[in-house]
């Protein structure tokens, strides 16, 4: 089972989506509304974590992901589990 | 002139006329729909009017030495023959069609091809701009079209429209009116479309608002533009290949496929969009005759019309912006913005 730690998580997705150090990032964080990530940003965040964990993303599932913890979902639906930090 | 006009006109035609025509050979139904149009020209001053308005102001904008009267009465009838799309060509007879079209270039299509990437052809809508389209479809090539959902085409490439699945054109057509993520999901199905040696079908000179758009700057004026195609471009390192289609007498059509391209990942989406459209201003100032739909650009006031003109005064977003683009100076639109006083001051 492919493992990672929530706080790695939220990292990546900051790094990727240049989300400023002074935004807070919880699991349910919006992208367009609460993290101001447009959605191209979004397109590199989900492309990303497909590149890491070497899953795809459904048409059905993109058009649903709206906040991280709809990530984290599909993440959980495909057996990764979720570390605490 | 209006659009609401062309595209009575374009009903009529498509409805009444065309069915007649097309138990003529291609270039005969071609001469009547142009002597047509050319007919209307000389008879309607309102539309002389508005046609020469509208290729007198093309032509100062782009220091042309074009005869507006001579270049005007012949764009009359190219207009009509522009507005059937692929309907004059299409029947059972593929070869038929293919009889129309001269192909310059085709080793950069092989050369895209032979890459293995999918290819990104990089369309407009200069001349016979739906065309290619039913050429690859008479070619067996496989090919979707990443934009809206082009009007009044053929039943053959109605047919292709209707194609479901993962990799199906019926999902792919993007629309002004969607929301959400229907971007990102055009994106995604866009890559794997390349990843599956698909051509995807993109034009580079798509007016389009929204927050991914860049400023350029084309015919003397500025626009907001979509880099969708230079994002899918950097996204899956596929070739870009650079399609022009004029339509020429006798209802033959000519295909070029320019140097094969990439855009590198960090390039400026902007300048590649601005780099895009630079080569089709060339094409429009070289044949005005193929250049119909620019040229009523500057005269259509319509809401759609004047909601992808950027206007000056939008650069005191810029300060707003730029505060949060710091961190994203490729990616993000807001980099872009900075672009966009350069652009201005470049060309001015």
């Amino acid at each position: 089972m492919i493992e990672i730690r929530h706080d790695e998580l939220i990292q990546n997705i900051r790094t990727t989506a240049k989300i400023p150090s002074n935004v807070l990032i919880t699991s349910t964080s919006r992208f367009q509304e609460d993290l101001g990530v447009d959605s191209l940003d979004l397109v590199s965040v989900l492309l990303n974590i497909q590149d890491d964990f070497g899953i795809e993303w459904s048409d059905e599932e993109i058009s649903g992901i709206m906040s991280i913890s709809n990530i984290m979902d599909g993440l959980h639906k495909r057996g990764v589990k979720l570390l605490a930090a | 002139m209006r659009r609401s006009g062309m595209n009575f006109r374009k009903w009529i035609m498509a409805r009444i006329v065309v069915p007649v025509l097309r138990r003529f050979p291609i270039s005969k139904a071609t001469n009547f729909v142009e002597g047509f149009g050319r007919w209307e020209f000389d008879r309607v001053p309102e539309l002389r009017k508005a046609l020469m308005t509208a290729v007198n102001s093309a032509k100062t904008q782009l220091g042309a030495d074009w005869d507006v009267e001579s270049v005007t009465r012949q764009l009359a009838g190219r207009l009509i023959r522009w507005n059937l799309r692929d309907v004059l060509v299409d029947g059972p007879s593929a070869r038929r069609a293919l009889e129309t079209f001269d192909i310059i270039g085709q080793e950069n299509f092989d050369a895209a091809m032979a890459e293995g990437k999918g290819v990104i052809l990089l369309s407009n809508h200069f001349g016979g701009h739906i065309l290619p389209a039913h050429w690859m479809l008479r070619k067996g090539i496989n090919f979707r079209f990443l934009t809206e959902r082009p009007r009044h085409v053929s039943k053959s490439l109605l047919k292709h429209f209707e194609q479901t699945g993962p990799l199906g054109q019926k999902e792919l057509f993007i629309s002004r009116k969607k929301s959400g993520n229907d971007g990102v999901s055009s994106i995604f199905r866009s890559l794997r479309l390349l990843k599956a040696k698909h051509v995807v079908l993109v034009a580079c000179d798509v007016r389009w608002n929204d927050n991914q758009s860049v400023v350029g700057r084309f015919m003397g004026e500025l626009w907001k533009f979509t880099p969708i195609w230079a994002i899918l471009a950097q996204r899956s390192t596929a070739p870009v290949l650079p399609c022009y289609c004029s339509m020429r007498p006798d209802g033959r059509h000519l295909i070029e496929f320019g140097a094969v391209e990439h855009v590198a990942p960090g390039q400026s989406l902007q300048a590649a969009v601005q780099a895009s459209l630079d080569r089709v201003e060339c094409k429009v100032k070289q044949d005005p005759l193929n250049s119909n739909d620019y040229f009523l650009w500057a005269t259509d006031t319509s809401r759609a019309s004047l909601d992808v003109r950027y206007i000056e005064s939008e650069s005191s977003e810029i300060s707003i912006d730029q505060a949060h683009a710091s961190n994203s100076p490729h990616f993000d639109v807001t980099a872009n913005l900075a672009e966009r006083s350069r652009l201005q001051h470049g060309r001015d």
